[in-house]
C-alpha cells in the first residue's frame, strides 16, 4: 500500500535532483528543467498531504494553481532564453558573462 | 452555500484597487492594438490614470481590519500604506521612463502594462494573509519584473540580466513553495494566523524548521538580503536604468510588507499567549537579526569597491534592506512603524538617486563613476539634487533619511538585548558615508575630463527630480504628520 511517506520520499528526491541540476548545469534550458523539478516536488507534497493527512481540498487547489503559474513562468523564461540566443548565439549560462557575477 | 457566495460578493468591493489595475492592464493592451491609440503617450496616460484611480480606491476603502475572500487577503491600514507606496513608485517610474533613453518607445505599451501588473502584484503582496495568495502575488511580481528587465530586446546585457534574474528568482520561489508545502503538511492550514497553533501540535521539529526557513529564504530573496543578494547588482546593471530604479524600490517594499505580515501573523506570538509552540520563536528573531547585520555589512563593504554608479546603488540598496530588517526583528508595533516609515523614505530618496542617473544617461551615455567628474560645474542643479539624495541615503540631517534611521535605531534600542545590532548599524552608516562621499567628490572636487559631453536634462526629469527632492528635505524637518499616519495605520 502506497502511503504518505512514499510520496514524501519521492518528492524529497525530486527536490534534491532539481537543486542538483540548478547548481551543476550550465545550459539555460537544463537550469529551467531543474527549477521545474523543484516546483513539482512541492506540488507532489501538497497533493499528498491534502489526500493523506488533512483530507481537505486546499492543498490540491494550491498544487493546481502553482502548476499554472509554473507554466507561465517557463513561457516567460523560454522567451528570454530565445532572446539571448538571438543576441549572443549561445544558451550556455557561463558564456553569457558580460555581467560580473 | 449561500453564505459563501454572499461572502465572496461582499468581498469584491474591497478588491476594487486591484480590479482597477487589472482593467487598466487590459485597456493598455487593447489601446495599443488600435491604430488610432497606439502611441506611447496614450499608454502612459492610461497607466497613470489607472494608478491614480486605484490609489483613490485604496484611500476610499473603509478603515479597520477585514479579511476578504475567506481570509485570502487582509485589507488593513498597513496594507493600504504599502499599496499607496507601490502606486506612487510605479507612477514616478513611468513618467520618468517616457523620456528615458534606454526604454524602447516602440514597445512602450508593453512596458506600461508590465509596470501596472507589477504594481498589482505588489498590492496583493502587501495584503496576502494566506500562503496561497502570498505565492501567487510573489509570482506575479517576479514575472512582470523579468519582462521589464528583458525589455531591451536587442541589448545582450538586458537579456543576460533577465536570464540571471529568471534562474535565481524561479529557483528561490520553488524553494519557498517547497517550504510552504511542508508547513501545510505539518499544520493542515494555509491561513497565516492558524500556522502557529498548527505548528504547536506537530511533533516534527526538523520539518518545521526546514519549512519555515525555506519560506523565509524566498522572502529574503525578494528584498535582496544576504545570502540571496547575488542577482541584485547584475540585474540592476543590465536592466534599463528606469527598470533598475523600479526594481530597487517597488518589489523591495512589497517584499518587506509580506515579510512583516508573515513574521507577525505566522511566527511571532503575542507575549502571554497560551499557545506553546514546538519551536522556539526566539530563534526566528535571531535569524532575522543575523541576516540583517550581515546584509548591511556586506552590502556596504561591497559598495566601497564599485566603479559603476548603478552597481554602487544596487549594493547600497542591499545595505538598506539590512537596515529595514533590523526594525522588523523588533516586530512590536513600533518596529513595524519604523520599518514602514523607512520604506517610504527609502522609496523617495533611492528613486531620486536613480533618477539622476537616468536623467544624465541621455547626454553622458555612461554610468561609470568617473564620468561624473566635474558635474558640479557642468550641471550644478542636478549635482546639488544628487547631493541631497545621497546625504539622505547616508542618513545625514536635515533629510528624511536621517529621521528614518533615527526611528530604526530607536526601535532596535527598545528591543531587549539588541544594542549590539544598533552599534553594527551605526558603524555601517559610517562606511556608507564614505562611498556616497566618493560620488560627491567626483561631482564637486574633481575637474571634468577633456571632451566631456554637455549635459542636457529633459524638463520632465527636472520636474520629477524636484518633486522627489522637496519631500526629502521637508520631511526631514517636519515629519510628524507622516509618522502619525503611519503609526495610526498599525501593524499587519
Amino acid at each position: 500500500m502506497v502511503q504518505l511517506p512514499h510520496f514524501l520520499t519521492v518528492s524529497a528526491l525530486l527536490f534534491a535532483a532539481g537543486v542538483f541540476a540548478v547548481v551543476t548545469r550550465r545550459n539555460a534550458v537544463a537550469l529551467l528543467m531543474g527549477v521545474e523539478l523543484m516546483l513539482n516536488a512541492a506540488n507532489l507534497n501538497f497533493a499528498a498531504f491534502s489526500r493523506f493527512s488533512h483530507n481537505a481540498l486546499d492543498g490540491q487547489i494550491f498544487a493546481m494553481l502553482s502548476i499554472v503559474t509554473a507554466a507561465a513562468e517557463v513561457a516567460v523564461a523560454l522567451a528570454i532564453v530565445l532572446n539571448i540566443y538571438r543576441n549572443i548565439e549561445t544558451i550556455d549560462a557561463d558564456r553569457a558573462g558580460d555581467l560580473r557575477g | 452555500m449561500d453564505s459563501i457566495q454572499d461572502h465572496i460578493i461582499s468581498s469584491v468591493h474591497a478588491f476594487a484597487p486591484e480590479g482597477v489595475l487589472a482593467a487598466t492592464l487590459l485597456l493598455i493592451i487593447v489601446a495599443d492594438l488600435l491604430p488610432a491609440t497606439s502611441r506611447p503617450g496614450v499608454s502612459l496616460g492610461l497607466a497613470l490614470g489607472g494608478l491614480a484611480a486605484s490609489a483613490a480606491a485604496v484611500v476610499r476603502l473603509p478603515a479597520g481590519e477585514t479579511l476578504i475572500f475567506a481570509g485570502m487577503l487582509a485589507t488593513d491600514g498597513f496594507a493600504a500604506t504599502f499599496k499607496l507606496v507601490a502606486a506612487a513608485v510605479a507612477a514616478v517610474v513611468l513618467v520618468v521612463s517616457y523620456r528615458a533613453t534606454d526604454v524602447d518607445r516602440e514597445h512602450f505599451a508593453e512596458y506600461c502594462a508590465m509596470a501596472v501588473a507589477l504594481s498589482m502584484g505588489a498590492y496583493v503582496m502587501a495584503a496576502a494573509a494566506n500562503l496561497l495568495s502570498m505565492f501567487l502575488a510573489f509570482e506575479l511580481v517576479s514575472m512582470s519584473s523579468y519582462i521589464l528587465t528583458a525589455h531591451l530586446k536587442e541589448d545582450s546585457k538586458s537579456s543576460e540580466a533577465a536570464l540571471k534574474y529568471v534562474v535565481f528568482s524561479a529557483s528561490s520561489s520553488a524553494v519557498m513553495l517547497y517550504g510552504m508545502s511542508l508547513v501545510y503538511g505539518l499544520t493542515g492550514t494555509l491561513v497565516l494566523q492558524s500556522i502557529m497553533p498548527g505548528l504547536a501540535h506537530s511533533t516534527a521539529p526538523l520539518a518545521q524548521s526546514v519549512g519555515v526557513l525555506f519560506i523565509l529564504a524566498g522572502l529574503t530573496y525578494k528584498i535582496a538580503a544576504v545570502p540571496y543578494h547575488f542577482w541584485c547588482p547584475d540585474v540592476y546593471e543590465g536592466a534599463p536604468a528606469p527598470v533598475a530604479a523600479f526594481l530597487s524600490v517597488g518589489p523591495k517594499a512589497a517584499g518587506m510588507a509580506m515579510l512583516a505580515r508573515f513574521l507577525n501573523e505566522a511566527l511571532f506570538l503575542p507575549p502571554g499567549s497560551p499557545i506553546r509552540a514546538g519551536i522556539d520563536f526566539g530563534n526566528w528573531q535571531t535569524a532575522i537579526v543575523l541576516v540583517s547585520a550581515v546584509t548591511m555589512t556586506l552590502g556596504n563593504l561591497s559598495a566601497l569597491r564599485q566603479t559603476n554608479v548603478k552597481r554602487l546603488l544596487a549594493y547600497s540598496s542591499i545595505a538598506h534592506a539590512g537596515y529595514m530588517l533590523m526594525a522588523l526583528a523588533v516586530i512590536r508595533p513600533f518596529g513595524v512603524a519604523a520599518m514602514t516609515f523607512y520604506v517610504v523614505a527609502y522609496a523617495i530618496m533611492n528613486l531620486g538617486a536613480f533618477l539622476v542617473v537616468i536623467a544624465l544617461g541621455k547626454s553622458m551615455r555612461s554610468e561609470e563613476l568617473d564620468s561624473y567628474a566635474g558635474l558640479g560645474a557642468r550641471a550644478p542643479v542636478v549635482a546639488v539634487l544628487m547631493a541631497i539624495f545621497l546625504f539622505s541615503l547616508a542618513g545625514m540631517p536635515p533629510t528624511m533619511g536621517f529621521i528614518g534611521k533615527l526611528y530604526l535605531f530607536w526601535a532596535v534600542l527598545e528591543g531587549r538585548g539588541l544594542a549590539w545590532l544598533a552599534v553594527v548599524a551605526a558603524l555601517n552608516t559610517v562606511i556608507a558615508l564614505y562611498y556616497y562621499a566618493r560620488i560627491l567628490r567626483q561631482m564637486f572636487f574633481l575637474p571634468a575630463r577633456e571632451g566631456a559631453a554637455e549635459i542636457r536634462v529633459e524638463p520632465i526629469h527636472y520636474v520629477v527630480l524636484f518633486l522627489l527632492a522637496i519631500p526629502t528635505l521637508v520631511l526631514g524637518v517636519y515629519w510628524g504628520p507622516l509618522w502619525g499616519a503611519i503609526s495610526a495605520a498599525g501593524t499587519p
